[in-house]
């Protein structure tokens, strides 16, 4: 381990997160500039950690202290430090609480809530940078992912919730899977004291690979997200679901990583790629039915996911960069929708879909942002998801067309959703609709759909982020 | 074998009674739906599965310390949100006894038909019957439940298990501290979300006043007093307040019970 130069840079970075958390409690009266401010804020620091250049960790500051960029901390044994492998997902993380800040000025409805999107980042960016610990810290993972899960509680719960479903369905997965990877890390202790025997490598591969599948909370796991998208304000399901599917990702990919038996010597290909399968299906289906546009966004995503899953059944280089693609456009598509749904929930005070007729004539901006975020995530033409898509179902189709037929006529369903949401949002309305789309929503709006079509049309601008995102996971 | 404070009740339960008192108890949460009983119970049983592990497995005192100490701050946080907002227990329809009875019977019939024979490395076959059937109780408790406050029971229980893994199968590696602000953390959010349950707005009861029958005087014209009287208490019968009316006037009393009537 290597001692600290100077002063550590992970002490400036918490050092941030904790300044930015209290300075947004302490200024939350002015909610809508502290969003801003800390939108700023993030999306600086975001390309500060990106732009890192780890060989040279020493900075010289010119009051003449030294910054070192890799020095670690290390508290009771666990030790946190910054490297390569880990920059990028701390910038995704930073980028992503950018976005939420940036669409939370729409809607300053929670005086807490930048407070507490700091401190929810800083959490996610400790699992993050554990390099040491007493145990594997693949081990631990899932433990301090369940208690960020249960701090995600308070953002999903604010006062204009209106149920609370899907704070305590979010609660399981880690929950579940928690005391798998535990039991798993004793048979992996044991593994050098019998390195020949098999069965070791089997049960803690099987244990592995079954916890790390309740966290990826395929379907029948996958209820937490639509119904935290109905009850809870679309932005704080954009922040929370975003940053705890990228982490475990990360996480899928350090344990496939440092244990290659978990898909050797384990049925895992087998059980990704069928529940991914069924989560991609199950979410085309269960959207033909949604009456709620923000459950309907919910199950759009569900389906994306499935689609992610199954992607992850072939753990390798090129599944990898399917996956980071298919997520890159997934934030994408999921941003542009929420900017949509927080724009139409301040202004009618309901995402149903009955409350929503005639809306799309009076918001235009953001009814489309809705539309073509939420088919985006379903891979609709001319939406940012479809490269995505089309690339996953071509892969998928050159090992066996039926599960890509079956995943595109799934997605037929989310598209019927929308277009029944089209089609109210957008249809004559008996009542004269009183809603107005306020000039920075229209303007927040109109960023999206442009970055949205851009993406859409040239999705290889993506290419370089994402090769240097997959020397995270790969 | 040392015998410490929280070893000493471990020696009673890590008998057979002992053992099956436990699972009764835990049974019993998903029988009995009422969470002052389901609570303690809860906390009794995390207490007693951790006291049972330091009577067998001797972990170092300051081990169970911090589960006692997790189970107990994550009780009472469960227990003055429901203390403090009592209502919000009954606000969810849950299952009735004879559901959670059938759930319960299948899940029995189930593990004793399939018989998994899931077996904990360093737990006896009973302690690890005993820790499955908690983290199964706690399960069902969270699914048979729609109300935050059972669900953070369930959790209390359903996180058991992970407590005594950590605590007995990774023991230096402080994992049972994380557990326990885990726990603490869930105890928490599920406490928050208890007391930040609304109440649903009853609807407003309109009372309507009952109209008043005058009785005219009889012209030469008119029906007789008897078909008058036939004519007005079917009309009367058209609704329950006429009904009522119809019969005090039969006793000869005066009706005064109002009309309710939805908003």
């Amino acid at each position: 381990m290597s001692q600290a130069a100077g002063l550590p840079y992970l002490v400036v970075l918490f050092g941030f997160y904790t300044i930015s958390a209290v300075a947004s409690y302490w200024l939350r009266a002015r909610g809508r500039w502290v969003a801003l401010g800390g939108a700023g804020a993030a999306l600086l620091a975001a390309l500060w950690v990106w732009s890192l250049d780890l060989s040279r960790p020493l900075w010289v500051l010119p009051t003449g202290w030294t910054v070192d960029l890799e020095a670690p901390i290390t508290f009771a044994g666990y030790t946190l430090q910054l490297q390569a492998h880990n920059a990028p997902v701390i910038a995704i993380y930073l980028l992503i609480a950018a976005l939420t800040l940036l669409i939370y000025t729409q809607r300053h409805a929670d005086a807490a809530f930048p407070a507490l999107v700091w401190l929810i980042v800083g959490g996610y960016t400790a699992p993050t940078l554990l390099t040491d610990a007493p145990v594997n810290p693949i081990i631990v993972t899932p433990l301090l992912l369940l208690m960020l899960t249960a701090l995600g509680v308070y953002v999903l719960h604010s006062k204009h919730s209106t149920g609370f479903t899907g704070p305590l369905r979010t609660l399981l997965p880690p929950v579940l899977a928690a005391p798998l990877f535990l039991l798993a890390g004793w048979w992996v202790d044991q593994i050098p004291l019998s390195p020949q025997d098999l069965t070791i490598t089997q049960n803690a591969g099987a244990l592995l690979t079954l916890g790390a599948l309740l966290l990826l909370a395929p379907f029948p796991l996958h209820a937490a997200w639509p119904a935290a998208s109905e009850e809870s304000p679309p932005v704080a399901v954009l922040f929370l679901s975003l940053l705890y599917q990228l982490s475990v990702l990360y996480l899928t990919a350090q344990l496939v990583n440092a244990f290659p038996f978990v898909y050797r010597q384990s049925d895992w290909s087998l059980w990704l790629s069928s529940l991914g399968l069924v989560t991609a299906v199950w979410g085309g289906i269960a959207a033909v039915g949604a009456i709620h546009a923000g459950r309907l966004w919910g199950y759009a995503a569900v389906h994306d996911w499935g689609l992610i899953v199954l992607a992850l059944a072939t753990p390798g280089v090129r599944s990898w960069r399917l996956v980071l693609f298919l997520f890159a456009l997934r934030t994408v598509s999921m941003t542009t929708a929420a900017v949509g749904l927080s724009a139409l929930l301040r202004q009618t005070d309901t995402l149903d879909m009955n409350g929503l007729r005639g809306v799309g004539l009076r918001m235009p901006w953001s009814s489309a942002a809705v539309l073509l975020g939420g088919l985006g995530l379903v891979g609709f033409p001319l939406t940012a998801g479809f490269a995505g898509h089309w690339a996953a179902l071509q892969a998928l189709a050159v090992v066996d067309w039926r599960p890509a037929m079956t995943i595109s006529v799934a997605s037929v369903g989310a598209m019927l959703g929308y277009v029944r949401l089209a089609r109210l949002m957008f249809g004559a309305h008996d009542s004269r609709v009183l809603t107005q789309e306020s000039a920075l929503s229209a303007g927040v709006a109109v960023g999206a759909l442009i970055i949205t079509l851009v993406i859409a049309t040239t999705p290889q601008l993506l290419s370089d982020l994402i090769t240097r995102a997959l020397a995270a996971f790969s | 074998m040392t015998l410490t404070p929280f070893s000493a009740p471990g020696l009673l339960l890590a008998t057979g009674p002992g053992i099956l008192l436990l699972a009764l108890l835990a049974t019993s949460l998903v029988l009995i739906w009422d969470w002052r009983w389901a609570l303690p119970g809860a906390m009794l049983v995390s207490l007693g599965l951790s006291s049972i592990q330091a009577t067998l497995h001797g972990p170092a005192p300051l081990v169970t310390l911090s589960q006692w100490l997790a189970v107990i701050v994550a009780s009472v946080l469960l227990g003055l949100a429901g203390r403090f907002h009592p209502a919000a227990a009954r606000l969810h329809t849950n299952s009735n006894w004879l559901t959670r009875l059938i759930a319960l019977l299948f899940v029995l019939g189930a593990w004793w038909v399939i018989d998994p024979g899931v077996s904990l490395p360093l737990f006896t076959q009973v302690e690890t019957d005993l820790i499955l059937w908690t983290g199964l109780c706690g399960l069902l408790l969270i699914s048979l439940s729609a109300a935050p406050l059972h669900t953070g029971i369930g959790l209390l229980l359903l996180i058991t298990p992970l407590q005594a893994i950590a605590a007995i199968l990774l023991p230096g590696a402080g994992l049972t501290v994380v557990a326990g602000i885990a726990q603490i953390l869930v105890g928490l959010g599920c406490a928050y979300l208890t007391l930040t349950q609304q109440i649903p707005q009853r609807t407003q009861r309109l009372v309507a006043p009952l109209p008043t029958v005058t009785t005219q005087a009889p012209s030469p014209t008119a029906q007789s007093p008897s078909r008058v009287r036939r004519g007005l208490l079917r009309l009367r019968r058209q609704t329950p307040a006429g009904s009522m009316l119809a019969s005090a006037d039969d006793s000869g009393q005066e009706a005064h019970t109002p009309v309710e009537k939805n908003a």
